[in-house]
């Protein structure tokens, strides 16, 4: 066996990493939809000869861990020769969702197969209804490609080309971005090879070794540290229907270096496309944890050792083939408030509050030629307010970027009116939550197009921390009017509008313990209205708002005593169980 | 005839004559002056023309200056007060960008803060949809209004930056004529004129950056072309961009963010010419001056240029941690270590070094210019590597009694060190974070720097080389003739070259060669135009043409050349071959049914390649290469040893030398550690091999 001095490690290791980069920029670059080119929704894997994660590309989440794993147990290496491509989109075995679309690439080296990489992209279309949460099963939600070769030594599989191209919307754009991950996974395989010659090395399973056994060490190191003990949190989701909350029951057990994660007591599988696949649960898990118990470590398949999941089969975590999974993310979101609210028992310096659920949104529409326009959009909130400091407009603790407005107009049937943050939205705290953003869109085809609802934390708005309140809910309005069941499609004509908020993060600490000043400079900047400043964080600003009113926030702040209002508020709210919705007026259901 | 080369850096202003006929080259160096940077700059120009007999009203082609005015405005946050006007509706693009986080599992991340706060962000309405039809008329009493309160709140400058206005630009212009009736004395900077392209955030950031960055510069190129008239210059005045090409003052000062990095990149382009005239295909540039020391690796002797620069990054290394600059630069890594960069002890008694620097006012302890913290020159001075009677050929005397008292004061008595250990330790640990950063970049790179050749130059550059590059584990290094003023050099040695784009929007199957041939012509003779009136005759003019081009439905284009001469119908297909074959390349696929694109179309007209010869007019004398020994700092021996001190102007090719010993030309002092060896090449460069390379530390 060989081993790598801690220097030739390195190099290998950020080799490695480099290559997968420099290929998924050139993806990202080269894509035609704006999923992929925009908002990089896609990532990158690289994997030893028997499947096993060694490293991933910076950019993207990284939910790919098992796919090669997965799609050794049809193909065994034995049976793979050179210019052979391997597709799935397999959201047990792939990302969760019919959309995550993997190309599988075998790096050879001296004849015989030393690893893999992996390129995934989130596919505009896959077909059936859209991208969606109502489906009630996995057939409607589009087709189903299991892992099959689309090359065979460098020879299309013209079949499965035709195939897939006849089953969906945008095939010009879905295809080219296949290519474009092609493209993206070969040359990264071949620059695998050629570092493979360059250092000597005979495969790569030795290197993936020491990669992944330096990553389980940290991982097992950094568990350690955190007392041992059983950690409970339970979260509720608003769910598909606002009468049937989803329960997400978590029990976390750190015990030495190990972690068990356990979803028993979560609510059954929906009927709807809210469902979490077991991969796609434990992925999300893991980057919580990252994010809090281990984030200097580099996660591999060594990180993931230490882990083990419980999610009975046939609950939301682990929803059973073929039930729907394509919103899976809706449900997803809640997973940190899961483990933070679990690791808050022992670390709560290192969680954040509750962020904003993920809130987006499908079209389909047509062009002035009718052909069909596809459209995806997400509408970003805040994330929940940390110990020490406030916290940003973004995505987390996953990571897609925003589609700029210009593109969304010039690709998407929709024209959009606005795009900005909501004052006052952010969760008040000594530490204050992002504040959520308003997006107004406008259908802009000549004919009705079909707008699919995702909206979740519309009941349940990400909450507090140790005194801080809780962000603003998420809201969805159809022509100013109507707020429609948050998860189905509609039909709009041309000219209807929808307006959606993202949620705000909530706060963190109680509010009237924030420095004064700061309140003054998010009251000059309408983050935060003056009343706001008054009533929550019990400043007083003068009439010229320029400075605070001291001897007032002094008696503001006296009052109730110094705690303020902040234990209440925060408490973990019981799930709602009605909630008026009255799809009526205009939209129809599809 | 001559051309001039000028560099105005953090400490220094370097100054660098070429002889175009003989190919000879002259330098100068003088503090730079930071309350009033042109000073300097005219001030080094006067005196190296002077010492040369050179008349500056006749005798002078051209001036090509650099500067980092503008970086360090930004960084420092130091320029105007800013205002964004945007689509009404559209107000946080600015501080949210694309959302996503540079990060994802630190939940401690700090994002880069706008350079403009929420309150001067301002919506005006108006709109103007994606295929540039106006949807919404400018409302113009209420952009009156809002400019008004913002005057009255004080902001000084202001961006404008309208959806789609790179497809439409009608209302930024008309609103740019607003702010003027209302206030003219406000700079206003267009996003449809800094860089129209599609993307509303990166257009926005860059257009706010160029606007935060417009009253200094302008205000200084006014005063250098004014200082200028009065001495009766009679060449012409030109500045370098961030990606080695060449603009007019006039560009720069309306553009100022296209100046970004003319400073740095000079040095870049003189270490690839280096590399190519000397043959060394892999090169590590190093540039270390008094404030920053810059890198620059070096493939197949053409520094890398990128679109997607950051400035003002949270965290050095990440990617997305700064300010998006989308224009073109060449690609740098940049860190506070400098000779003036200032040593302590912080709160847990460690010595530390920079990114502080004592600049050139005060300047280092040893200038006896009220500088009162130790910095690394003093350092360097201890450890007898400068002599401080030959500091800029004598020009300048250093007072080594002075460094020693406030080494010993603020360092070696605190952390209970001798006055040379404490040196060595602020020598060495600027040596190491400058490693640190090299490795990082070569790390970013995926390249082993143990294959590449350093190339040391910038006033410190060779004093710290030796030592850098035994931590790196690299093998050899060179020093070029002048290296104390070689960036300078590096505005002369590349032809005078102006680039020139248009956007026009064709899809390969409506092939248009009547309208294309127009779009060339003008730019061609525009830059005829410009090249003639630098003096550069029609005969040697040499057009390149290239252009964007993408598949229809990508986001981003990529560089094809395109064919000279009159285009005809058959170009076509020549052009769709060139675009799949570069497709292929950069991407690995390509496919022949989608359509194709052209955006922009581009020329960049040169002159001739300049003479630029490397043997140094000074280089050779007659005299003893051995001028004198000194005590300087052994780190092998751990202690102070008398060494052999060379005369840099008068070694010969063939020369060779063991080390510890130093080389001294004017502007700087090459040090050569135990166990190494220098030999002066054929073409007068100094090249010394680092010996027994130790691992690098500090890697995991």
């Amino acid at each position: 066996m060989t081993t790598f001095d801690p220097i030739t490690l390195e190099i290998l290791w950020n080799r490695c990493r480099t290559i997968l980069n420099e290929e998924i920029a050139g993806l990202i670059r080269a894509a035609f939809s704006p999923i992929i080119r925009e908002a990089k929704d896609c990532s990158a894997g690289l994997y030893d000869s028997a499947g096993n994660f060694m490293t991933h590309a910076d950019e993207g989440e990284c939910h790919i861990r098992q796919t090669v794993k997965c799609l050794l147990e049809k193909f065994s290496p034995e049976e793979l020769a050179p210019g052979d491509v391997l597709i799935s989109n397999d959201p047990w075995k792939v990302g969760g969702h019919i959309n995550d679309t993997a190309v599988v690439v075998p790096i050879f080296f001296n004849g015989r197969v030393a690893g893999f990489t992996a390129y995934l992209g989130h596919h505009i279309d896959m077909g059936g209804r859209g991208f969606s949460a109502d489906s009630t099963s996995l057939y409607e939600e589009g087709i189903l490609i299991p892992p099959v070769k689309l090359f065979s030594a460098g020879e299309p599989s013209l079949d499965i080309f035709e195939m897939v191209s006849n089953n969906i919307r945008h095939p010009e754009v879905v295809l080219s971005d296949i290519r474009a991950q092609m493209g993206a996974a070969e040359a990264a395989a071949n620059k695998i090879a050629a570092m493979m010659g360059e250092f000597g090395l005979t495969g790569l399973d030795e290197l993936s070794h020491a990669m992944i056994a330096s990553s389980e060490e940290a991982t097992r190191a950094a568990i350690t540290a955190i007392p041992d003990g059983i950690y409970r949190h339970t979260v509720y989701t608003d769910g598909y229907d606002a009468t049937d909350p989803v329960k997400m029951m978590l029990t976390l057990t750190i015990k030495g270096s190990d972690i068990i994660i356990d979803y028993s007591g979560s609510s059954p599988q929906s009927m709807y496309g809210i469902n979490l696949v077991y991969n796609h649960t434990l992925a999300l898990t893991h980057q919580c944890l990252m994010c809090t118990i281990f984030p200097h470590v580099r996660d591999n398949e060594g990180s993931y050792r230490p882990l083990s999941l419980i999610a009975p089969e046939g609950g939301i975590m682990n929803a059973k083939y073929p039930a729907p999974v394509m919103a899976r993310h809706l449900t997803g979101f809640y997973i940190p408030s899961a483990v933070f609210g679990a690791l808050a028992r022992v670390i709560p310096d290192r969680v954040v509050a509750d962020s904003a659920a993920v809130s987006n949104f499908g079209v389909i529409g047509t062009n002035e030629r009718g052909d069909p326009m596809v459209g995806i959009c997400t509408c970003l909130g805040g994330m929940g307010a940390r110990a020490t400091k406030d916290s940003p407009t973004t995505l987390f603790p996953f990571v897609i970027a925003d589609i700029p407005i210009e593109v969304i107009e010039n690709e998407f049937p929709l024209f959009v009116r606005k795009r900005e943050m909501v004052q006052d939205s952010g969760g008040p705290g000594t530490y204050r939550g992002g504040l959520g953003q308003e997006i107004e869109v406008q259908v802009r085809s000549q004919k009705p197009a079909t707008f699919f609802c995702m909206q979740e934390r519309i009941n349940h708005p990400p909450l507090g921390f140790r005194g801080g309140l809780p962000g603003a809910k998420a809201d969805l309005v159809i022509n100013n009017t109507i707020r429609p069941h948050p998860k189905k499609g509609y039909m709009l004509q041309p000219g209807d509008t929808v307006r959606i908020r993202a949620n705000g993060g909530g706060g963190y600490g109680p509010p009237v313990r924030r420095n004064p000043e700061a309140v003054l400079a998010d009251v000059r900047n309408e983050y935060v209205s003056a009343e706001q400043a008054r009533k929550v964080y019990r400043v007083a600003i003068d009439s010229a708002g320029a400075s605070v009113d001291r001897n007032m926030t002094k008696r503001l702040r006296a009052r109730n005593g110094a705690r303020g209002n902040g234990a209440k508020t925060t408490a973990r709210p019981r799930p709602r169980t009605t909630q008026k919705r009255s799809p009526r007026g205009k939209p129809q259901r599809v | 005839m001559y051309r001039i080369g000028c560099d105005i850096g953090g400490t220094f202003t370097d100054v660098v004559v070429l002889d175009t006929e003989r190919g000879e080259v002259h330098a100068g160096k003088v503090l730079t002056t930071p309350d009033d940077p042109a000073r300097a700059a005219i001030e080094g120009l006067r005196t190296v023309c002077a010492e040369r007999g050179i008349a500056l009203e006749r005798d002078v082609q051209h001036l090509i200056h650099g500067t980092t005015l503008v970086i360090n405005t930004l960084i420092q946050r130091a320029g105007a007060k800013t205002a964004l006007l945007v689509t009404e509706g559209f107000r946080d693009f600015l501080e949210i960008g694309r959302g996503s986080r540079y990060d994802n599992y630190d939940i401690n991340i700090d994002m880069p803060q706008p350079l403009v706060p929420r309150r001067w962000r301002r919506g005006i309405r108006e709109r103007i949809d994606a295929q540039g039809v106006v949807r919404t008329k400018l409302n113009e009493s209420q952009a009156r209004r809002v400019v008004r309160e913002l005057v009255k709140d004080g902001v000084e400058a202001m961006a404008v930056c309208f959806l789609h206005s790179f497809r439409n630009p009608v209302h930024e212009r008309r609103m740019r004529e607003l702010i003027r009736k209302e206030a003219p004395s406000i700079e206003v900077s267009l996003s449809c004129e800094v860089i129209p392209e599609i993307r509303e955030y990166e257009r926005a950031s860059t257009t706010v950056a160029n606007a935060f960055a417009l009253p200094p510069t302008r205000r200084y190129l006014a005063n250098f072309s004014e200082r200028l008239k009065q001495l009766r210059f009679g060449g012409e005045f030109l500045m370098m961009l961030s990606h080695g090409g060449i603009t007019t003052p006039e560009v720069a000062g309306q553009v100022p963010i296209r100046i970004l990095e003319s400073g740095p990149a000079a040095g870049a382009v003189l270490a690839a010419f280096l590399g190519e005239r000397l043959g060394y295909p892999r090169i590590l540039s190093f540039d270390m001056g008094g404030t920053t020391a810059k890198s620059c690796l070096i493939d197949d002797c053409k520094p890398q240029v990128t679109k997607e620069f950051e400035v003002a990054r949270m965290a050095r290394f990440k990617k997305g941690s700064g300010l998006p600059i989308n224009l073109p630069v060449i690609d740098m890594m940049e860190i506070g270590a400098g000779g003036g960069s200032i040593a302590r002890l912080d709160a847990m008694g460690l010595l530390t070094v920079g990114p502080l620097s004592a600049g050139a006012d005060p300047g280092p302890v040893c200038y006896g210019r009220r500088g009162t913290a130790p910095t690394v020159t003093d350092a360097d001075l201890l450890l007898g590597y400068l002599d401080p009677a030959y500091f800029l050929g004598g020009s300048m005397r250093l007072s080594k009694r002075a460094a020693a008292a406030v080494v010993e004061q603020q360092i070696a008595k605190p952390a209970r060190l001798t006055a040379i250990e404490a040196a060595w330790g602020i020598h060495n640990i600027v040596d190491e974070n400058m490693a640190n950063a090299a490795r990082v970049l070569a790390v970013e790179k995926g390249v082993a720097l143990a294959d590449y050749t350093m190339i040391a130059f910038g006033g410190a550059g060779p004093v710290h080389a030796f030592n850098v590059c035994r931590k790196l584990g690299i093998g050899r290094f060179l020093v070029p003739h002048a290296a104390g003023v070689a960036s300078a050099l590096g505005f002369l040695v590349a032809p005078l070259s102006f680039d020139f784009i248009r956007t026009y929007i064709l899809k390969l199957t409506d092939f248009d060669h009547t309208t294309l041939n127009r779009i060339y012509r003008e730019m061609e003779n525009e830059g005829r135009r410009l090249l003639a009136k630098a003096g550069v005759a029609a005969e040697q003019v040499t057009i390149m043409r290239s252009a964007d081009m993408r598949y229809a439905l990508q986001g981003r284009e990529i560089d094809v050349a395109i064919p000279s001469g009159p285009l005809g119908p058959e170009h076509r297909q020549h052009i769709l071959d060139a675009f799949a074959s570069a497709h292929m390349q950069k991407y690995n696929w390509s496919h022949p049914d989608l359509e194709v694109m052209g955006v922009n179309w581009k020329i960049v007209a040169s002159g001739p390649r300049p003479l630029v010869s490397l043997n140094h007019p000074d280089g050779g004398g007659d005299g003893e290469a051995r001028k004198s020994e000194r005590e300087m700092y052994v780190p092998e021996f751990k202690e102070m040893r008398l060494c052999p001190v060379y005369n840099r102007y008068h070694l010969r090719p063939g020369f060779a030398c063991e080390g510890p010993a130093v080389i001294e030309e004017r502007e700087s002092t090459i040090v050569i550690g135990a166990g190494g060896g220098a030999t002066v090449d054929e073409l007068g460069n100094v090249v010394v091999t680092v010996p027994g390379v130790s691992a690098p530390t500090g890697a995991c």
